[in-house]
């Protein structure tokens, strides 16, 4: 009787000491400034993203194959001028950074500079860049969380399995990863959309669905390997061993026990691996893969902007700076949640 | 037995930090005469370390800094010197062995190098010539094969071996002073005899002085001539070690002294000290061992009581006396 | 020592073959008959067929694959779909190219990162600290093709410093004198400082999170108690250790390269393997230019990653593969 006691008091003390510990970090995160800058880029830029159709009033979403919201109605088009003071003020910045522009159009562009009807300016089809901008945001977020997403459904519980039950199956499992690691990234994903674009799959969603799935298997591995070296680490704790004792399956054991203290890498590498799949998405649809136009993308602006790079400079500024910005909003996150984990090496 | 070559004054280290300022030595003075080993016993915690460190000034600033007193070596104030000064100072006139010897070593360069370095930059000798005094230092810290092992790495040694390579690292330009960071403490208890056995033996032939720290208490007894108990940054007591372990006169000494358990005494628990240490950065207010003090008075929280000596070489910081 | 090599270069080979298969796979399973995009769609189906057989098409996938591997081994890659060239020549014409630009990215980012990172690890904190830290994260962040149009449009196209397209006439092994020398050095300077960027910034992160921790040892302050110099403590005594685990990133660096080169080699019009690759995959369909490359690729990524732990084991004493 006392000695089922203690083992359950373990476990229990054993779970509170994970839930002040995340306590903990997310205090130390709040703390880290670097966190909380990436933080807020990330959350509004998606906020940006969902609220598209509200606050890019000029252009309409029929251009945007896949749609996330409805578009705005006529009443909702015609109460945007408030919106403007926000931009306009990023407007202003912008254009003074910007006085080296010399903005003459020739005759092939009909791209207008920054004037107060267009903060970004428009480009070669005389299309608005801010709201191109802001829609182009959804895709790239998206892409972001999703593809990750699959990443974690494949990588985590193969490195659970792989490091838990060793063996044979870790064997195979890592000899996979090792394949996934032996080539560039971004060179994989690019070769395997260009050839599978013309698929069906591929033809799904404007090309989204290519993008997310070829995101997504690609960057388990990372993930799988983490784990698993949580997994190898935990495994020989007492309360794993405790919670064995007493007849909990397998199962329950990895999915409860060992998984919740294996999050915090996770967390971070997640929170990295956005920042990349952002990355090679734009690059994807710079290289006219992935995702096809009419629906915009950061990566097609910057495409289409090369040519006028001499005369219309700000069409390529804007969606790199977006790119860039929206990056680096996520590296700032997962390294400022990665200091907030171990803070060792802050001091 | 004579004059002293060391003399700290009341010296004050503080660390500067977010949570406040941590006085780690707040008032400590210590005298080392020639050829002598002063011991400076007290916990973890207590501002041993920070004493030697400050000493060789190599207290990391920021966060921390030496905010007073003196430290007179042979005549000249150490504290008022430029870094060129101590550097000539350090490794040379004044040398210090660390605690953990597994750590101490640099693990990408061969044991002979790391000792020859310091030969090298302050005895001016080539590169050859400071090679054969490394391995003559280590023959002396009777390291066997000491030819072939000066030329392998640090990890090849063990714990034991490694504290012997630290000694003839600080010994090989035959300094004067000797500070002994717990250079026993992470070894087995065979191996403390021996690195205990070399220092005496080496120090005994060069007429060196040694500041022993420790939180040992067995080891002071055996290796010092006098002692400084620490306690939460100041000195308490301070007696030839003789005298110190006959007569303990500091509530504190007694309660380390009473804790040691003995065979002798047949006691169904041990002895404790009750409390615990203070927090330097929000001391007690007087007496800093006031509040564990089985012995304590009402001016004991009021008043700071001073170093006053009490007998012949035996001081003690307590209004008990 | 040499057993572990071997057991290395032996474990790589099931990984190439991995990647053998799955890029096979892949074109096999790619819609779009390469033939008929190159001879066109009025060619007969006679002249198809033809080729077809010359070119080994006409037999069932695992026979060509068997084929593929066979070939593989001995360095035959086959012929270009494109324009009937053996395909190894091609790469072979193109690799000086790349390896060129590769390496001028890869030097000028460690001899700008490995200082830059000791100075910010001991500097922590100031200053110069956020000021590099914050540039390198803006190096990770920023899309090569990105920083690529930064740099062409200001200081190709506005400033009119560098040009930005092509390698020029003359390569600098080729130049007869120092005049020759420097216009073809103009064109290395944009793509090589675009291409090293995220590289430099990742070394330069590494260091100084790798110098941070060194500094904190034990043996460091031992250093100090020595007597020696400041500068010598950190630059002979700190460094050496802090660089051991630069080394160890030195393969995932390579795997950035290509991929930036891919991108880079386009923008900038450069000859390479890069822009070749781009050419198979987007305008040609050239699935076996594609398969070569991918093989190749792969193929460089475990030698040098064999390498880097051979490399590992020499600098760390510590380390023994016996």
């Amino acid at each position: 009787m006392y000695r089922r006691e203690s083992l359950e008091i373990r476990i229990e003390k054993a779970r509170q000491r994970r839930t002040s510990m995340f306590r903990l970090t997310l205090r130390r995160m709040m703390r880290n400034r670097n966190a909380v800058l990436g933080l807020g880029i990330v959350t509004t830029v998606s906020l940006l993203a969902i609220a598209a159709p509200i606050i890019a009033p000029k252009e309409d979403s029929s251009f945007q194959r896949f749609r996330l919201l409805p578009s705005p109605t006529q009443q909702d088009l015609s109460n945007t001028q408030e919106r403007g003071v926000i931009f306009s003020l990023i407007g202003n910045t912008y254009s003074y950074v910007r006085v080296l522009v010399s903005g003459e159009s020739g005759d092939v562009d009909i791209s207008k500079g920054l004037d107060s009807e267009h903060l970004l300016g428009t480009d070669h089809l005389g299309r608005d860049i801010l709201s191109r901008i802001v829609w182009g945001a959804q895709i790239s977020l998206l892409v972001g969380v999703v593809s990750q997403a699959i990443a974690c459904l494949i990588g985590v519980p193969l490195g659970a399995i792989s490091g838990y039950y060793g063996g044979k199956i870790d064997h195979l499992v890592m000899r996979l990863a090792d394949i996934m690691f032996s080539f560039p990234f971004l060179l994989f994903a690019i070769v395997m959309v260009a050839v599978l674009g013309d698929t069906c799959v591929g033809r799904a969603w404007g090309g989204l669905l290519l993008v997310f799935l070829v995101l997504g298997v690609i960057g388990w591995a990372p993930k799988a390997r983490l784990v698993r070296a949580s997994v190898l680490s935990i495994k020989e704790e007492e309360y794993v061993e405790a919670a064995r004792a007493m007849g909990a399956s397998n199962t329950r054991i990895i999915v409860s026990h060992i998984l919740p203290n294996c999050l915090s890498p996770i967390i971070v590498h997640t929170s990295l691996a956005m920042a990349s799949a952002i990355l090679v998405e734009a690059a994807l649809s710079f290289f006219g893969l992935g995702v096809s136009p009419p629906t915009v993308t950061w990566g097609s602006m910057l495409a289409s902007a090369r040519q006028y790079m001499r005369t219309a400079p700000h069409m390529f500024m804007a969606p790199g700076l977006a790119i860039t910005i929206t990056v680096f909003g996520f590296n700032l996150l997962g390294d400022g949640l990665r200091d907030a984990i171990d803070p060792r090496l802050k001091k | 037995m004579s004059e002293p070559i060391l003399e700290v004054q009341n010296l004050r280290t503080y660390f500067f930090t977010e949570e406040g300022v941590v006085r780690a030595v707040d008032g400590v003075s210590l005298d080392l005469r020639r050829g002598e080993t002063l011991g400076l016993v007290g916990e973890s915690g207590c501002g041993k370390s920070v004493t030697s460190l400050s000493i060789m000034r190599l207290i990391p600033d920021p966060p921390g800094k030496i905010v007073g007193g003196k430290i007179i070596y042979k005549g000249e104030n150490l504290l008022e010197k430029d870094e060129e000064y101590m550097r000539h100072i350090r490794g040379n006139e004044i040398a210090m062995i660390f605690q953990d010897p597994m750590t101490s070593l640099n693990p990408v360069f061969r044991v002979g190098d790391q000792i020859a370095e310091a030969i090298q930059l302050h005895q001016g000798v080539g590169r050859k010539e400071a090679l054969r005094r490394a391995v003559e230092m280590m023959k002396l810290v009777r390291i066997p094969l000491a030819e072939q092992r000066a030329r392998e790495y640090p990890h090849q040694f063990s714990g034991g071996m490694r504290q012997r390579i630290m000694i003839a690292m600080a010994l090989s330009c035959n300094p004067e002073i000797l500070i002994a960071d717990e250079p026993s403490t992470a070894l087995d208890v065979t191996i403390q005899a021996q690195i205990l056995e070399i220092m005496k033996t080496l120090q005994r032939e060069r007429g060196m002085s040694i500041l022993l720290i420790t939180h040992d208490l067995g080891v002071i007894a055996e290796m010092s001539d006098r002692v400084a108990v620490m306690y939460a940054g100041v000195i308490v007591e301070y007696a030839d070690v003789k005298s110190l372990f006959k007569q303990p006169l500091h509530p504190y000494t007694r309660g380390l002294l009473t804790s040691i358990p003995s065979l002798a005494t047949r006691s169904k628990r041990l002895n404790v000290i009750e409390g615990t240490v203070p927090s330097l950065i929000d001391p007690p207010p007087g007496c800093r061992f006031h509040p564990r003090c089985p012995r304590a008075m009402p001016i004991c929280s009021r008043e700071k009581p001073e170093l006053k000596e009490v007998g012949e070489n035996h001081s003690v910081a307590c209004f008990l006396y | 020592m040499l057993r572990y090599v071997i057991r290395r270069f032996l474990m790589g080979i099931p990984v190439l073959l991995g990647v053998s298969v799955v890029v096979f796979i892949l074109t096999q399973v790619a819609p779009g008959d390469p033939i008929r995009l190159m001879v066109g769609q009025a060619a007969d189906p006679e002249t198809i067929a033809n080729i077809r057989e010359k070119w080994g098409l006409d037999k069932d996938p695992l026979t060509q694959y068997f084929i593929f591997v066979r070939d593989a081994i001995k360095l035959d890659f086959g012929v270009s779909f494109r324009n009937g060239q053996p395909v190894l020549d091609l790469i072979l014409e193109r690799i000086p190219a790349t390896a060129y630009l590769g390496i001028a990215a890869i030097l000028i980012s460690i001899a700008i990162s490995i200082p830059l990172g000791v100075l910010s690890a001991v500097h922590q904190n100031t200053i110069v600290d956020n000021t590099s830290m914050g540039l390198a994260i803006v190096g990770i962040s920023a899309p090569v093709y990105f920083t690529a149009l930064l740099l062409q449009w200001f200081f190709g196209l506005h400033l009119g410093w560098f040009p930005v397209s092509g390698i020029g006439d003359v390569r600098p092994w080729e130049a007869t004198n120092i005049g020759e020398l420097v216009e073809s050095l103009r064109y290395l300077v944009l793509p090589a400082i675009v291409l090293g960027y995220p590289n430099a910034a990742m070394i330069t992160r590494l260091t100084r999170s790798s110098m941070l921790e060194v500094i904190r040892q034990d043996y460091i302050m031992v250093a100090r108690a020595k007597g020696l110099r400041e500068r010598t403590v950190i630059y002979r005594h700190a460094l050496r250790n802090a660089l051991i685990p630069v080394v160890t990133i030195v393969g995932l660096q390579f795997t950035l390269l290509v991929g930036g080169a891919v991108v880079t080699e386009t923008i900038f019009n450069w000859p390479g393997m890069g822009r070749m690759i781009i050419d198979a995959l987007i305008s040609n369909r050239d699935y076996a230019m594609i398969r070569a490359i991918t093989l190749i690729i792969a193929a460089t990524v475990v030698f040098l990653n064999i390498v880097v732990d051979v490399l590992y084991a020499l600098i760390d004493p510590r380390i023994q593969y016996s």
